[in-house]
């Protein structure tokens, strides 16, 4: 799996999207599914499949799917298909 | 009886904090809130006692509406705006309440008219044929025993058992005009409605977010509001614990609780030390709805060393543990039993139950089973009755068994996950699980399904939940 497949697994499993879910576009406030569990899942799903440790500011700044690809970026683990 | 109302012939400052709404950054003095109160119970005078149900988020408006039910002398149930369409429509349809407060998205519904509002956000509507039912003088507030699955199981509580449990609390924490809480739970929940009972009678103030907790806006709103204290579910500490309390700005936090389940053991010890070195207290407590909100306390001294304890009854309140009638020794294992002022009346599960008065007598069977140590202690190590904890929200899992019918599954706990089994587990069992999540807003981890070759059962053809929880206990030790 290249990484924007493992970021939309991570997001899927963590938040327990329905399949078919516009993961790609996923805001915290506009996912109904997102609450604090789905979250601490979500952290927990990414940190599992890109085998990273996120740090506290990024877990609570973890607001998008595009937030999370910033994160990956910076933590070297992101690599552009 | 005593008037209800939190607010009425207080001796502390009217001037001083009451509240924070963390959504519009707004704070209201005790004057204020009461002032709100009163002007919306206005609209709440009606010829009798009346039933409401309040849809509530933590949100100024939605407290002023309950404070305002509450000192009009009606009952109510808070209950949560995002409830399943269907468990919603169940829920009026059963208890038939003469008044309902919610969100404009609620919508309108069939037997009400909208009797104006008086906040923009809110709609307020009025039974067109109401009455019907009588409400007991003493009943005040009304909690669902699962309030994710809607059930129609209520735990009846009178102002006496609010007051009194509040009062309870606030000798425990020693809660003074200084606390400044945060409402880490949703106020229709009976945990968040005990923080806010809490702080209004200790004369403190409490901030109430719709954001989550794990979020930028909630710790700000701590932050802003100058929170000095807060509680929560196990759940709550888990995420802070991720957050790393130090990376948030809320320096004056420093008095923590922790109720809705057994912490895990180094979390416990972990708060401990933190709640330390800021110079405050970590007090691990316990309860239940049945008994308004909570029943016992460890003081904070006697951690970490019994962090696996729920303490002692708090004052005013009786513990004991029983097996088959009778009292047990210490380290004998039984079922836990409370005696106490805040002990529920009894339960409603339709209509009619509403005119009933007190059927306890201030005793409970606590459906939790554990034992007493030498010293006194109290100690919880299972449950009797048939609810789940799922991050801190209490489930029934017979009604999860309902809602998952026709499938034929059996469900038990196993910590604080709900099992499912299922003789025949396939893709529409999976497909049903994930839906009722969704539908119950509980996180599809929090359920597991296992595959059986038969579900015991007792000769009576009912399931034989004990022999399948030994099963569960069997597999897991394999």
């Amino acid at each position: 799996m290249n990484s924007s497949q493992k970021l939309q697994a991570a997001f899927r499993d963590g938040l327990a999207l329905p399949a078919g879910f516009d993961v790609v576009h996923a805001e915290s406030g506009a996912v109904r599914q997102w609450d604090s569990v789905a979250h601490l899942q979500l952290v927990i799903a990414i940190e599992d499949e890109f085998r990273v440790r996120l740090s506290p500011g990024d877990v609570i700044d973890l607001k998008s799917y595009d937030a999370a690809i910033g994160m990956l970026q910076r933590l070297g683990v992101w690599q552009d298909a | 009886m005593p008037d209800a109302g939190f607010l009425k012939d207080s001796a502390y400052d009217p001037h001083s904090p009451a509240l924070f709404d963390g959504n519009s950054s707004q704070w209201y003095t005790r004057a204020e809130l009461t002032r709100c109160a009163t002007e919306f119970a206005a609209r709440l005078q009606f010829s009798r006692k009346s039933l409401g149900f309040l849809f509530v988020y933590n949100d100024a408006e939605s407290l002023i509406a309950y404070l305002a039910a509450l000192q009009s002398g009606h009952a109510v149930a808070m209950l949560n705006p995002e409830l399943d369409e269907g468990l919603r429509a169940q829920l009026i349809a059963r208890f038939q309440p003469d008044f309902i407060l919610g969100p404009r998205s609620l919508g309108s519904q069939p037997g009400y008219t909208d009797a104006e509002s008086p906040h923009a956000g809110h709609m307020l509507l009025r039974s067109t044929t109401p009455n019907r039912h009588e409400v007991h003088r003493d009943l005040s507030l009304l909690i669902s025993t699962s309030g994710s699955t809607g059930s129609p199981k209520l735990v009846r509580l009178s102002w006496r058992n609010l007051e009194s449990n509040a009062l309870q609390i606030i000798q425990a924490l020693h809660h003074t005009e200084q606390d400044r809480t945060m409402v880490t739970a949703p106020i229709f929940n009976g945990y968040g409605q005990s923080v806010v009972h809490t702080m209004l009678l200790a004369g403190g103030s409490f901030t109430l977010t719709r954001a989550r907790v794990v979020s930028r806006e909630f710790w700000d709103a701590a932050g802003a509001a100058g929170c000095n204290t807060i509680g929560g579910t196990p759940f709550f500490y888990q995420s802070l614990d991720r957050l790393e309390i130090n990376t948030l700005n809320v320096p004056l936090l420093k008095k923590f609780v922790q109720i809705g389940g057994r912490m895990p053991a180094h979390l416990a010890a972990k708060f401990h030390g933190i709640a330390q070195g800021r110079g405050g207290e970590l007090h691990l407590m316990y309860g239940q709805a049945e008994t308004t909100a909570r029943i016992s306390g460890l003081p904070p001294g006697l951690l970490p060393e019994a962090g696996a304890s729920v303490g002692f009854a708090l004052t005013g309140g009786q513990l004991w543990i029983e097996h088959e009638g009778r009292e047990c020794a210490p380290m004998e294992e039984g079922e836990l039993m409370y005696r106490g002022p805040n002990v529920m009346m009894g339960y409603a599960t339709e209509a009619k139950d509403l005119a009933k008065g007190d059927e306890l007598g201030g005793t409970v069977a606590t459906g939790d089973l554990g034992y007493r140590d030498r010293s006194g202690l109290f100690y919880i190590t299972g449950r009797k009755s048939r609810f789940v904890k799922i991050y801190g929200w209490r489930v029934s899992l017979d009604e999860v068994e309902q809602l998952l019918a026709p499938a034929n599954v059996a469900a038990i706990a196993e910590g604080e996950r709900l099992v499912i089994y299922a003789e025949n587990p396939g893709a529409s069992l999976e497909s049903a699980v994930d839906e009722l999540a969704g539908r119950l807003h509980l996180h599809r981890s929090g359920f597991e399904i296992r595959a059986i070759d038969a579900i015991p059962r007792l000769s009576n053809s009912k399931v034989d939940y004990q022999s399948l929880k030994e099963a569960c206990r069997a597999a897991s030790t394999r």
